[in-house]
């Protein structure tokens, strides 16, 4: 019999350690922003040492502050990155209408606050600081929806931009920990998030904990095509953040609901929140992001068995006179970074993105070109399945281990797992 | 009189064997066409669906999908969830296409 476990048996996502030792290359920048004022006492973004502002979605912001934070302190070049959260098609319009030269078109730049990681590694929480009232430019832009599933951008890719697809950003429907379902199907959530309460499906009778983060958000963008709802027909109670619908799950674990990405959501499975079973338009029987309920290895992601997923874009803004070149040499380093194309503070950051809950296109089987296509087989010219797996809590590695780093009996080395290729 | 009737067995046993013959190459053609459709005998779940067809097994995919529905449907050892719809009659008829809002 299919059967679904309400009572998953979660374990804490396993932290990959990142050594932070911090040295005497970074002792005056350390000491700098040591001394910068505390959330309630902000100074200007512009003050702190080597600033590159980063925009975008909530998904990345574990991975922002883990590279954030060794970029600092451990790095040759330190930089500090100013972080922006914003939702994914806000961090593509801040870039893509930035099309002035000095001021600030509308709709591009950031104003109010920012966060930023200090080199202290006794400062756990971020220090904020006030971005430019004028409006402050965008150094790199994340997005985990192509630039031209935006609204703002009505199908077409905007000019002057390089955008670059990084890992996987799977999303979730997400319900109480204690709620009483374990999976929705896109004809339930067609309705749902498109008529709330009126359409009448059960749990969710309750329009004011139906919690949406707006058209602008990855989340409705990517659940949008696969229930046929678009833009602007969603039903429910917009919040701001993450924060919010974790809350209301808890106010209402009976009908509440809300769509996250799994890199924020997983971690709290154990805890307050269930992430949902999908069953897509034409599918047969729904499907959790992993093999099971209770694991973390994203395998029906990989496979195409569950279609709510996006790349992590690195947008960024293209060099008016050499166009396939950033504008912004700084943020072209953090994209870099953050595609794992280049080491921070000496350390690969492969490892960093796993941790921040993201599935790296090496461990993927299937491709996209863009949001709303079918995918197509994928085989990455350097897989990563097995050290993937080994590397999330619950994966299951199925290759041998080549420890040497060479030696196979079948397959290649690769990170010390013999792969198939 | 006798070749006769020899001969018209001969026509009708001749017929009988081309009608035959084109049952069972038409069913090759069905059987082609779906050749990569299996069952999952590890998905057994004794019981009915809408999904599975009503024989209480999951028809997966077992070639190399290339379009949405074969990724979806592609067998797999994961966990699947089979759950009715908690849609009303009344608000949509499961069997007209989901309109697009």
């Amino acid at each position: 019999m299919w059967t679904s476990s309400h009572a998953s048996s979660p374990r804490p996502r396993s932290s990959q350690p990142i050594v932070l030792s911090a040295g005497l290359l970074g002792l005056s920048t350390l000491l700098s922003i040591s001394a910068w004022p505390a959330v309630s006492a902000a100074g200007p973004c512009s003050g702190v040492p080597n600033p590159v502002v980063v925009s975008g979605s909530p998904s990345a912001e574990a991975l922002v502050q883990a590279v954030g934070r060794v970029l600092q302190i451990n790095d040759p070049k330190p930089l500090t990155i100013v972080w922006k959260l914003d939702s994914s098609c806000g961090g593509v319009e801040s870039v893509a209408l930035d099309s002035l030269p000095g001021s600030c078109a509308p709709g591009a730049c950031i104003t109010g606050k920012a966060k930023f990681w200090t080199l202290d590694s006794r400062d756990t929480a971020p220090k904020t600081c006030d971005l430019d009232a004028a409006g402050t430019h965008v150094d790199l832009a994340l997005s985990d929806v192509f630039p031209q599933t935006c609204p703002a951008f009505s199908g077409a890719k905007p000019a002057g931009i390089l955008d670059t697809t990084g890992p996987i950003t799977p999303y979730a429907v997400v319900m109480a920990k204690s709620g009483p379902e374990a999976a929705i199907q896109a004809e339930e959530a067609h309705f749902v998030f498109g008529a709330g309460k009126a359409a009448g499906v059960k749990p969710w009778l309750n329009d004011a904990t139906i919690f949406l983060l707006g058209d602008k958000d990855a989340g409705q963008l990517i659940l949008g095509p696969r229930v046929k709802l678009a833009v602007g027909k969603w039903h429910g109670k917009l919040v701001t953040s993450s924060d919010d619908i974790f809350s209301g799950l808890q106010n209402d674990p009976a009908t509440a609901i809300g769509i996250l990405p799994t890199t924020i959501a997983d971690s709290h499975r154990a805890t307050d929140a269930r992430v949902m079973a999908f069953q897509a338009i034409g599918q047969h029987g729904a499907f959790y992001p992993d093999r099971r309920s209770t694991t973390f290895e994203k395998q029906n992601v990989r496979d195409g068995h569950y279609p709510l997923w996006g790349y992590l874009h690195m947008i960024l803004r293209a060099d008016p006179v050499q166009p396939t070149m950033p504008k912004s040499a700084n943020g072209a380093r953090v994209a870099s970074i953050l595609l794992a194309q280049s080491q921070v503070g000496g350390q690969d950051v492969l490892p960093m993105q796993v941790a921040a809950g993201f599935v790296p296109q090496c461990a993927m089987h299937i491709a996209r070109t863009d949001d709303v296509s079918a995918p197509s087989v994928y085989a990455p010219p350097d897989p990563c399945h097995c050290w993937f797996e080994k590397n999330v809590p619950n994966g299951m590695p199925s290759c041998a281990a080549c420890p040497d780093g060479k030696t196979c009996a079948i397959g290649k080395c690769r990170r010390n797992f013999c792969e198939v290729q | 009189m006798r070749s006769t009737f020899k001969r018209l067995k001969a026509v009708v046993l001749s017929g009988l064997a081309a009608t035959a013959l084109i049952f069972v190459a038409s069913q090759m053609t069905c059987a082609e066409a779906v050749q990569d459709w299996g069952d999952d005998p590890a998905r057994r779940d004794g019981g009915l669906s809408d999904a599975d067809g009503g024989d209480g097994t999951w028809h997966c995919f077992t070639g190399t999908p290339t379009n949405d529905d074969q990724f979806l449907n592609h067998c797999t050892e994961s966990e699947r969830v089979d759950r009715a719809s908690y849609v009303p009659i009344g608000t949509w008829d499961p069997k007209n296409p989901l309109p697009q809002s």
